[in-house]
């Protein structure tokens, strides 16, 4: 790290002169991609907009506070409805994560060339197409509603509650596994009595995270 | 406006994460900088989307502004923790050989959350590239501005 340079004197420099030449290069290439990119957006940029910022910021203000209480009549419905939809949707991902989580975590897997990929990229879908997508897709399917919802909310936390469950299911203690086979315990009495604790406190904590 | 947007939020970010660490900053600015974070991270990114629509118009502009504020959220939380798993003793030696502020930060705080930064700069990044494509559909200007022209039209392939 430290490098001695003679001349007729030593000088201590932090990196050796090709590392520094490269993280110079490295910064000037980092930030021309900035300053090109920046250009590109400003280029679409009507400037007078985001001048008269502060104005338009106190009249939303002003309108936004305080808030019209009459509304609130109409939006006990709706409010309900977005409860039950968090609660369904979040219920429906866990059933759903649950299995997809052990098939996708290398020591429960059936098969580690087989299935897992399939298990990974069912998780990599679900968690790479946004909510909003998911639910305008859905809306276009089963029509506008509650249902479109709660699935589209179910599919994109079977991502991550898949996700985080599997990291949970491979973090697990072995021991306590391979004492449950020792006394010549089935499959699914070693997943229920060995693995299931194990990963409980995390599946408590991801489901009321979700 | 991925790229832009990283860059801006990790920048603004970094002296926010350095305020929000327990073991580096005073009680006062701790609080201060976790507030910060904590309004950062409360807004969905779609409602920041329409706020800085209307803010600063439609384009590219908005969406850029958007992402910054949500990167910062995220990277300075994530960063603040980092920096308070470090190792204080090497800290501590570059203070004891009577190291100035930026010195102490540089050689002491520096080398020990760089794997960590690097590795959350390529994750929000990734992340951002997603959002940009939502934060577009209000309006933000992207390939999510297209997407929203292709819905309008019902060109849904």
């Amino acid at each position: 790290m430290a490098v001695a340079q003679k001349g007729e004197t030593k000088i201590w420099r932090r990196r050796e002169c090709g590392k520094q030449f490269a993280k110079w290069a490295t910064w000037l290439f980092g930030t021309a991609i900035f300053v090109y990119c920046f250009q590109l957006i400003s280029d679409k940029t009507i400037w007078a907009f985001v001048t008269d910022a502060p104005q338009q910021a106190g009249d939303l203000g002003s309108r936004m506070l305080p808030p019209e209480w009459e509304y609130m009549n109409d939006l006990w419905r709706p409010l309900w409805d977005t409860i039950n939809i968090a609660t369904l949707g979040t219920l429906m991902a866990l059933v759903l994560a649950v299995p997809i989580a052990f098939l996708a975590a290398s020591n429960t897997t059936p098969s580690v060339v087989f299935v897992r990929p399939v298990a990974l990229f069912i998780i990599v879908a679900s968690r790479s197409i946004n909510s909003l997508i998911w639910a305008l897709l859905l809306v276009a399917f089963v029509g506008p509603g509650v249902f479109a919802g709660i699935i589209a909310i179910g599919l994109r936390s079977i991502g991550f509650c898949t996700k985080l469950l599997y990291e949970a299911i491979e973090e697990i203690d072995p021991t306590q596994v391979e004492a449950l086979t020792a006394t010549d315990a089935s499959g699914p009495q070693t997943l229920t009595y060995g693995i299931v604790p194990q990963i409980m406190p995390a599946f408590a904590g991801i489901s009321v995270f979700r | 406006m991925t790229v832009t947007s990283t860059v801006a939020g990790i920048l603004l970010s970094i002296p926010i994460a350095l305020g929000a660490a327990r073991n580096i900053a005073p009680r006062t600015v701790y609080y201060f900088c976790r507030a910060i974070i904590a309004t950062s991270r409360s807004f969905q990114e779609v409602i920041l989307a329409i706020f800085s629509v209307k803010l600063f118009g439609f384009g590219p502009f908005a969406g850029f502004v958007t992402l910054s504020v949500a990167t910062v959220g995220f990277f300075a939380k994530l960063l603040a923790e980092d920096i308070e798993d470090m190792d204080a003793t090497q800290a501590e030696a570059v203070k004891a050989t009577g190291g100035s502020w930026s010195q102490w930060l540089n050689y002491g705080i520096q080398p020990q959350i760089m794997p960590r930064f690097i590795g959350l700069s390529l994750y929000r990044f990734d992340i951002n590239f997603r959002e940009s494509a939502i934060v577009g559909i209000v309006g933000g200007g992207g390939i999510g501005a297209t997407l929203n022209t292709a819905f309008d039209r019902y060109e849904f392939d």
